[in-house]
């Protein structure tokens, strides 16, 4: 029974890291080629460790796997938000069907930092 | 039946997108696409060797996928820190 499990987990595992690599092929876009990557990379990788830890049932290769679960599933998000707040700084270009753009010209060189939301509420503030 | 799984499904797949991967860090157009294949090789590489652990029956192999892990993590952070700071008139970034 633990077999079928593991089998399961890891061909589900397989079809997201796969589907993800042709996602970091065909998007047309850094931002969509970075949620790609860190989002369905993960997921698959995850599922893959699980079926690992299915198949051995073993205590101290268990507790290695939870660690490198936690792991994962801290840094891979956070690097993926450098990368695109970088991006965004830098000013890369976006894909021309881009609907909207929440930190188009929020960027503050001086204080280097995005701090332009408090202005766009005084605004409307004063407008009511 | 789980090592006909990794041979004849779990292998071939996750070669072929390694493959996909080197093809976008090579005609990646921007400097950070091609430090996102990298992440990305970092994840699959994690992911060959768990396959490559159930089939070898080495538990040992995990852990170097520990420190696969937190190599990708802190290049990742280093290079936004210094890509911020570049000089942006360049040509190339």
């Amino acid at each position: 029974m633990a077999e079928y499990i593991a089998a399961f987990f890891l061909i589900i595992g397989t079809l997201f890291i796969f589907i993800a690599s042709i996602g970091l092929l065909k998007m047309p876009d850094v931002y969509l080629r970075m949620s790609t990557s860190a989002i369905a990379a993960t997921f698959g990788v995850l599922s893959m460790l699980i079926a690992t830890a299915i198949h051995f049932m073993e205590l101290t290769l268990t507790l290695h796997i939870i660690g490198l679960i936690i792991f994962l599933m801290l840094t891979v998000p956070i690097g993926a938000h450098m990368l695109g707040r970088s991006s965004h700084i830098i000013g890369l270009e976006m894909w021309d069907k881009t609907v909207c753009d929440d930190l188009k010209g929020k960027f503050n060189k001086d204080t280097n930092d995005f701090d332009g939301m408090e202005e766009e509420g005084d605004k409307q503030e004063g407008e009511n | 039946m789980i090592d006909n799984i990794i041979i004849y499904f779990t292998l071939p797949l996750l070669s072929i997108s390694m493959l996909l991967i080197f093809i976008r860090l090579f005609i990646g157009p921007r400097l950070i696409d091609k430090v996102i294949a990298i992440d990305l090789i970092v994840i699959v590489g994690i992911g060959t060797f768990s396959a490559y652990s159930i089939l070898f029956d080495k538990t040992a192999i995990i852990d170097i996928s520990l420190i696969l892990a937190l190599i990708a993590f802190l290049s990742t952070i280093a290079f936004t820190y210094f890509y911020e700071k570049r000089d942006k008139s360049q040509l190339y970034y």
